[in-house]
Formats: C-alpha cells, sequence, structure tokens
C-alpha cells in the first residue's frame, strides 16, 4: 500500500554521497530494547528523557507537562526521528502560533518525523485521553501511524487517519542459538504462550440488541473469509458512510467511535475462533502434552495454565525445548502477523500457526513454519511434526533463517527509513510552526 | 389398513395421490392457534375423542406433523400416570418434524416430553440430518432422516412467457427470531457454546452442534446407554439451553443478514413477504399471501425466487424449496449441504454462498429469462416425481412395512447411542 506523508516531515539536508545511507539519529524510549535494534539498522539510538510515567494510556495533563521536558531535549540534541511504541512519546506543549490554550505535538516544533508502531489496536491506546481528542489526533498529519495488520491500516485510512503505515512486526535483536533442534523435544511436546483473546464471556451481561451486526459480518466473513469489517460496514452492508472531511470533528469521531463499537462483538467472534477455542481443544485433546503458558486463563475460561514467561531468553528457551509451538491470533487481527510468529522462528523453535491472509508474504509455508485451518489439521500436523523430527527441525531452521535475515526490528527500521525517505538533519534544530491544536 | 391424519393439512392429499386408505383426526389444539402450543391436558382430551374413530378403523399408523399425534391417554393400572395413546393402541406413530424439538414441545414440560420421545413405536422423519443424529445420539430410537416436501395439488406446468414475470426479486418467509430485538440483557457466559460453534462451522461447514458441544470440545460428557431416560432429559435440557444461541445466530446468518442486504441494495425492486420483518428491522414488508392457488402462483410470476432456510436447519431444505420448484418458480437459494442429495444444482435451481454471488446471480438470471426458464421447467419435474408428500409418505410406510430405511443408507439416521 502507499503512504502518504505530510511534506514538512521530510524536509532535511540530501543525503551525503558518501558510500552506504547516512546514519540517522533516532530518538526512542530509554532502557528500550528498540534502542539496539535502531543501534543494529546502523543508526544513532538517542535515549529519550526518563519520564515519571510514560505509560501509553496517560492522560493529556501528564503529557502536557511531559511536553516541556521533551522539548528541552529536543531542543539540545539532533534527531532525525522520533521513534515510539503506542504514544508512550507522545507529549504536547503550548502552540506558540496558536491560540492561548491551544497546544502541539512536542515534535513538531522541531519539524521531526514521528513514528509510532501499534502493537495493540489503535483504540487501545491514549485511553485516558478523551475520545474526540483521541480521534483527533489520530486524524492530524503531523505523525505516522504504523499498524501490522492490513486490514486495520485500511480502516482507519477510510475513517479518516492520516499517514498510516502498513508494515508487520518483527522481533528484537539478540543472541538466538542457531543449532539445529534435538530430535525429542526436551520441553512440552506442544506449547502456546500467550493470553486469553478475550475475557467477555465471564463479563457482565449482554444485550443481544447490540450484537446483531456485529455477528452479520462474523456471519459473511464465514462465508466470505477474505472480508474484512471495513468492506462489510461500508462497502456490502453500508451500514454507514465513511467519516469524510466535510462532517465537523466531533461528528467524525462519534462516526470512528460507532464503528469500533459495532465491530466489538465480530472482535470477540474472531477471538473465539482465531484463538481460544483452539487453545481449549488442545487442552481438552492432548492434556498434558500441551503447555499453556499465559496468564488469565483460569479467569477467562477457567483453564489450567503456567504463568507467563518473561526475558528473552526464557522464551528463547521455551520455544526451542518445545516440540511444536502453536501460534494462535487475537480477534483484532483480521491479516496480520503478530509478534509471536517472529519471536519463534527468530529463536528457532518450529511454528505452527493458524493461517492469516498476510503469511505468505513473510514466509514460506510449508517451508518456513507450518499452518492450520480448525481443529482437525491442527491434531493432523501435531501428530504428523511429531513424528517427523527431521522435517521439523528443518523447517525450524529455515524459518529462523527467514526471521533472522528479514523480519528483525532492526530490518524494520532499515525499512522504514527507506519508505519515509529519511536523511540526517541539518545540526542545530530550531522551533518551527506549527499548526494549532 | 388405513391411515390416520391428525389435522387436515398436506397428508390428506398424500394419501390420496398415493392410494392410501385415510381418516382425520382433529389436532389438540385447532387452527388459527398454533398446534405446538397444546398441553398435556388438551393432548389427553384429543386421545380421548380419538379412541372410537381408533376402534372403528383400526388404522396401521397415524400420521402427523410436529408430533401432533403426541397424545396422552391415563393408564388403566395407575390413575396417577398416563401412558402415549399410540402405545395403548398398538399403532405405531409417524411423525414428520418441520420444526425442532424445542418448538415442538413448547406446550409439555420437558420432563414429559422429552421420555416420550423414548417410545420406539414413535418414528420420528426429521427434515435436517445433523438434527436426526442429534436425536439419535441422545439415545431416542426410531430416528430417521426424511427432507420436507411440497403437498400434493394440481401445479400449473405451462411455461410461462418471459413477459409474464409480474415480479422481479421475491423472497417468502417470516423474520423468525426475537433474539435479538428485545431490550434485555443475558449472561455473557450463555453465548459461549454457541460462538464456539459457529467459529469452527466457519472453517469446518460439516460439523454441527452436538459435534462441537459433546465430541470435539466436550462441555459436558455426552449422554451413555447406561444412563437412565430422566438422566439423559437432563443433559438435553442443558444441550438445547446452550444451543439457543447457535441457533439465533443461524437465522442472522442463512436468512436475516441476506433479507437486510437486499432490502437495502435493491429497495422495492426485491419484494419481501412475510411477517415481522418491520418490528425487528423496520424493512418494509407484505403480509403472507392468504390463498394457496396465489401463493404457488407467486412464485411462477417471480422471475427468481429467492430462499433462505431459517436459523433451526443445519443442513437441510425447508418446505420454501419444494413449494417453488413444484409451482414451477426458478429458485435461487443460500447453499445448504443437503441440497445436492435433492436437486442438480444448477440444473434444477441454482445456489449462492454470500452476498456477492447472490447478487451476481440475481442479475445474471433476470437478464437470462431463458435459462432460468429451463431450471424451474426442470426443477418442477424434479419435484413433482420425487419430492411431493405422497412420496414422503411412501417413504415413511416403508419403514413401517418393510423395515427399509427412509432414504438411501448413506444419509440414514445415526446410530442411537
Amino acid at each position: 500500500m502507499s503512504v502518504s506523508i505530510a511534506t514538512d516531515l521530510l524536509t532535511g539536508p540530501p543525503a551525503s554521497q558518501d558510500s552506504g545511507p547516512p546514519a540517522l539519529r533516532i530518538a526512542a524510549q530509554a532502557d528500550s530494547a528498540q534502542l539496539k535494534d535502531i543501534a543494529a539498522a546502523g543508526h544513532v539510538a538517542v535515549p529519550l528523557p526518563v519520564l515519571d510515567d510514560h505509560h501509553f494510556n496517560r492522560p493529556m495533563n501528564r503529557r502536557l507537562a511531559d511536553g516541556e521536558i521533551y522539548r528541552l531535549f529536543f531542543e539540545s540534541e539532533s534527531i532525525d526521528l522520533l521513534y515510539d511504541i503506542e504514544t508512550a512519546a507522545m507529549t504536547f506543549v503550548p502552540d506558540p502560533n496558536g491560540t492561548e490554550n491551544s497546544v502541539t505535538m512536542t515534535h513538531s516544533l522541531f519539524g521531526m518525523p514521528y513514528v509510532v508502531h501499534f502493537i495493540d489496536p489503535i483504540t487501545e491506546t491514549m485511553q485516558q485521553v478523551d475520545w474526540p481528542v483521541r480521534w483527533q489526533l489520530l486524524e492530524h498529519p503531523g505523525w505516522i501511524k504504523w499498524v501490522w495488520d492490513e486490514a486495520h491500516a485500511r480502516e482507519l485510512q477510510r475513517l479518516g487517519v492520516t499517514n498510516v503505515l502498513s508494515m508487520p512486526m518483527a522481533v528484537g535483536g539478540f543472541n538466538y542459538p542457531t543449532e539445529p533442534l534435538p530430535h525429542r523435544p526436551t520441553g512440552s511436546p506442544v506449547l502456546f504462550l500467550g493470553h486469553p483473546a478475550t475475557s467477555w464471556f465471564k463479563g457482565d451481561a449482554v444485550r443481544p440488541a447490540d450484537m446483531r451486526i456485529g455477528l452479520m459480518a462474523a456471519a459473511a466473513k464465514a462465508d466470505d473469509p477474505a472480508l474484512c469489517f471495513h468492506e462489510f460496514y461500508f462497502d456490502l452492508y453500508r451500514i454507514a458512510e465513511p467519516p469524510n472531511a466535510g462532517m465537523d470533528p466531533a461528528a467524525r469521531a462519534q462516526a470512528a467511535a460507532t464503528y469500533f463499537q459495532t465491530k466489538f462483538t465480530y472482535n470477540v467472534f474472531l477471538a473465539v475462533k482465531q484463538r481460544d477455542r483452539f487453545v481449549h481443544f488442545l487442552q481438552r485433546n492432548l492434556g498434558d502434552q500441551f503447555d499453556l503458558v499465559g496468564d488469565f486463563w483460569s479467569d477467562c475460561h477457567g483453564m489450567t495454565h503456567k504463568p507467563s514467561l518473561r526475558g528473552r531468553r526464557a522464551l528463547t528457551d521455551a520455544y526451542r525445548n518445545a516440540g511444536i509451538c502453536v501460534n494462535l491470533f487475537k480477534g483484532n487481527a483480521e491479516t496480520g502477523l503478530n509478534l509471536r510468529q517472529f519471536e519463534v522462528t527468530a529463536a528457532g523453535g518450529f511454528l505452527l500457526t493458524y493461517d492469516m491472509p498476510e503469511l505468505s508474504r513473510y514466509f514460506d509455508v510449508g517451508k518456513e513454519c507450518v499452518v492450520f485451518r480448525n481443529e482437525k489439521e491442527l491434531l493432523d500436523r501435531i501428530r504428523y511434526y511429531l513424528a517427523h523430527p527431521d522435517e521439523r527441525i528443518e523447517i525450524a531452521l529455515a524459518g529462523q533463517r527467514r526471521a533472522l535475515s528479514e523480519h528483525l526490528y532492526s530490518h524494520r527500521f532499515t525499512s522504514l527509513v527507506e519508505r519515509l525517505s529519511l536523511s540526517p538533519r541539518a545540526a542545530g534544530n530550531g522551533s518551527r510552526a506549527a499548526g494549532n491544536r | 389398513m388405513s391411515v390416520a391424519i391428525i389435522g387436515d393439512g398436506w397428508w390428506r392429499s398424500a394419501c390420496e395421490a398415493a392410494g392410501e386408505d385415510h381418516f382425520i383426526l382433529p389436532p389438540a389444539v385447532q387452527p388459527p392457534a398454533n398446534p405446538y402450543s397444546a398441553d398435556a391436558r388438551a393432548r389427553m382430551a384429543a386421545a380421548a375423542g380419538w379412541r372410537e374413530q381408533f376402534e372403528q378403523n383400526r388404522p396401521e399408523c397415524i400420521v402427523d406433523n410436529g408430533a401432533m399425534g403426541l397424545a396422552f391417554a391415563v393408564d388403566s393400572q395407575d390413575a396417577g400416570s398416563a401412558k402415549l395413546f399410540h402405545e395403548v393402541m398398538e399403532t405405531p406413530l409417524l411423525s414428520q418434524w418441520i420444526d425442532p424439538l424445542v418448538t415442538v414441545f413448547q406446550g409439555l414440560p420437558w420432563n414429559a416430553a422429552w421420555p416420550s420421545l423414548y417410545s420406539d413405536t414413535w418414528h420420528k422423519f426429521v427434515w435436517d440430518k445433523p438434527q436426526a443424529d442429534e436425536l439419535a445420539s441422545f439415545g431416542v430410537p426410531s430416528v430417521h432422516h426424511l427432507p420436507m416436501a411440497a403437498m400434493d395439488r394440481d401445479y400449473k406446468t405451462d411455461l410461462l412467457q418471459a413477459d409474464e414475470a409480474a415480479c422481479a426479486v421475491s423472497f417468502v418467509g417470516g423474520q423468525n427470531t426475537t433474539y435479538f430485538q428485545a431490550q434485555r440483557s443475558i449472561p455473557a457466559e450463555s453465548l459461549v457454546a454457541g460462538t464456539l460453534a459457529q467459529s469452527v462451522r466457519a472453517e469446518m461447514p460439516d460439523v454441527c452442534f452436538y459435534d462441537v458441544f459433546f465430541n470435539l470440545y466436550r462441555f459436558v460428557e455426552p449422554p451413555r446407554a447406561d444412563e437412565s431416560v430422566e438422566q439423559r432429559a437432563a443433559k438435553a435440557q442443558n444441550y438445547f439451553n446452550h444451543k439457543l444461541f447457535y441457533n439465533a445466530f443461524s437465522c442472522i446468518k442463512q436468512r436475516d443478514r441476506f433479507v437486510i442486504f437486499l432490502k437495502h441494495r435493491l429497495g422495492d425492486v426485491f419484494r419481501l413477504i412475510g411477517t415481522n420483518w418491520d418490528k425487528a428491522y423496520g424493512l418494509p414488508c407484505e403480509p403472507q399471501i392468504a390463498s394457496t392457488d396465489d401463493y404457488f402462483e407467486h412464485f411462477r410470476k417471480t422471475a427468481v425466487n429467492l430462499n433462505f432456510v431459517n436459523g433451526n436447519s443445519d443442513s437441510g431444505l425447508n418446505m420454501r424449496h419444494f413449494e417453488i420448484t413444484a409451482a414451477g418458480g426458478f429458485m435461487l437459494c443460500y447453499h445448504q449441504d443437503e441440497i445436492d442429495e435433492l436437486f442438480e444444482v444448477g440444473r434444477e435451481c441454482d445456489t449462492f454462498r454470500n452476498e456477492h454471488e447472490m447478487l451476481e446471480k440475481i442479475r445474471f438470471y433476470i437478464e437470462h429469462a431463458d435459462r432460468r426458464k429451463q431450471i424451474a421447467l426442470a426443477g418442477q419435474k424434479r419435484t413433482l416425481s420425487e419430492h411431493l408428500y405422497s412420496h414422503r409418505l411412501r417413504n415413511m410406510l416403508n419403514v413401517l412395512r418393510d423395515g427399509k430405511p427412509a432414504l438411501a443408507p448413506s444419509v440414514e439416521s445415526a446410530t442411537a447411542v
């Protein structure tokens, strides 16, 4: 898909004529894995100042207070790109060109591009910012929204979100062991690592009347698996018109809110369809041959499980020790690949994954990972690959080679810089005029 | 030997066409009341009224729809209990099921209705194969899979001229679930089994709710042959409660969504004839066609007769499949698995699997009148030669008289638990 970027984000001196692309100064959260990945991509990783609270859900007043800290930082550093995860680094300062009480995003004073990588659905970040303001921020062209699911990217664009970049997730660089897996797994034969995709069934009472449209979408998708929710909503059933520039901002925000509220039941259906049901199935059919590692399974579904693992070493060991690592998707994924896809393969584990439309673009299915579409295929493939260790080991090795050569975050940074045609800025950033908030 | 028919529906004309002697017994609840609402007292009173005709005519069997022939007589040995009337009269009861169990038994307490099913001489002919299998899997004996049909009557068989189509696209059928209408709340947990089963079916369409609930996902242990009827009744009641949302979702999936889609896309070009669409979705709709002649004539005069099954059918066809084709109408229907066993798709009718395909085929067949008339003619020949209720009656009596399966062995019901 093409990306449209506001041109005032992209000014800067042309790249130097030296061999190799020049290194950019990319700012990211201090103590984050991203700093290593930035450096691995050949750029200079500049840690952002540490804030008292950099949670991505914090409210506007906190972000406004943080803005001054970042402003001073940007004034003293020459930053070519501000990189962020889920708006943790989104801060604000009073708009020097705006009316009293208007604010602007801090980075925009300095004309630097700001890319936010969303791991969770975009609507689940900035939750302590009122929705109309949140939506207005999303519509603003002053930053780039990197999402990993193409259907979600297209949906956002149709809702009026600007500068949406669709690019898959990846995995951080690490000293991954690359020797072949042992014939007999030293850990569980079958492993799933992850949380439940939905806790909705344990929640409060629900109103069936609110579910109807989401269920219609789920039904339509069952008969046409390529159909995405935005296509159902705007094209097939024309539930509403997409928001347009002729509407006032409050109306556009409301239209987007209604869209996502309507989509909720559909997401719950996908959560069951793409993850939770298979976990139930595996636990019931494989018993102690199946390790369920993750939190909340007992609360949400009454299932026994082991607690989550933390840390790259622990995760890598788990993936390599298991015979088969099963990958399943949450309800917010319509086409794209989750983090686990890349974590397992990079670690050298054998990946058996629920099939997703974008998968074959990034992995050679059958050679670098294996897929299943239903319970029968899942069991059949588990049995087959446990009984055929040579094939399993070969696929794991091939999947690892692919992940380590193309799917680390350093590769994504390289791709990001290329796609945005970024180059180092001139030394000494001055403040720039920015639009009113 | 004669056949006792409960109510004056299509079985009378079926018996006449099949050359079977018959007599009619009044149902426990008379039209226009809902026959399924008959409670135990009404069924007992009905049985008392039937006895004399039974003793005079000594029928070979009783034939009904939807368990209207299920009646009770006070046990002569124990005034505190009742026996099944057909067992007292030593006369097999042959019931054709055109609605699911929970609908059919709505007038009876579950603990009276469910044990009645275990009568060996009550033959249950179920139109939808997964539901036949479901009953058999609960240990219910004498379950047979038998599709619905069209009534025996004189159907016009002359070919309509191309310009005689009075209506371009039509669907005749009601909106049959109130699940999503009421402004009420329900426990989210009650939706788990149905949501899970529907998500499985999205990828494995031949898997039915019973398979998901008992076998694939083991929500509870399946019924066992060594369990008492009461234990199996309790399991069945729990099962059907869990199935409720699954059926409601199926209503949306198999019918309601397409009607909503077409009304918005085609507007008045799409004639919607049936009840409750206005209340449920605010869609303009016409009342049911009152006269039988006008009803069948409507199918003949509609260019494209759409058919969508209700939420209670997993793979089976509804009566409309046979009524449209019997009338000589062209039928375009949502694909149901059993259709290939009963019609040659593409030659005797056509099907679609999603909204795009439906729209494309509507446009195609409106533009290609000769093609659709060919299909309508072939579909009518098929139905008039194989899918009338006289044919079904023959199947049912074969079970009784010759011990033959209702249909070919490959589609007979599953072995009971």
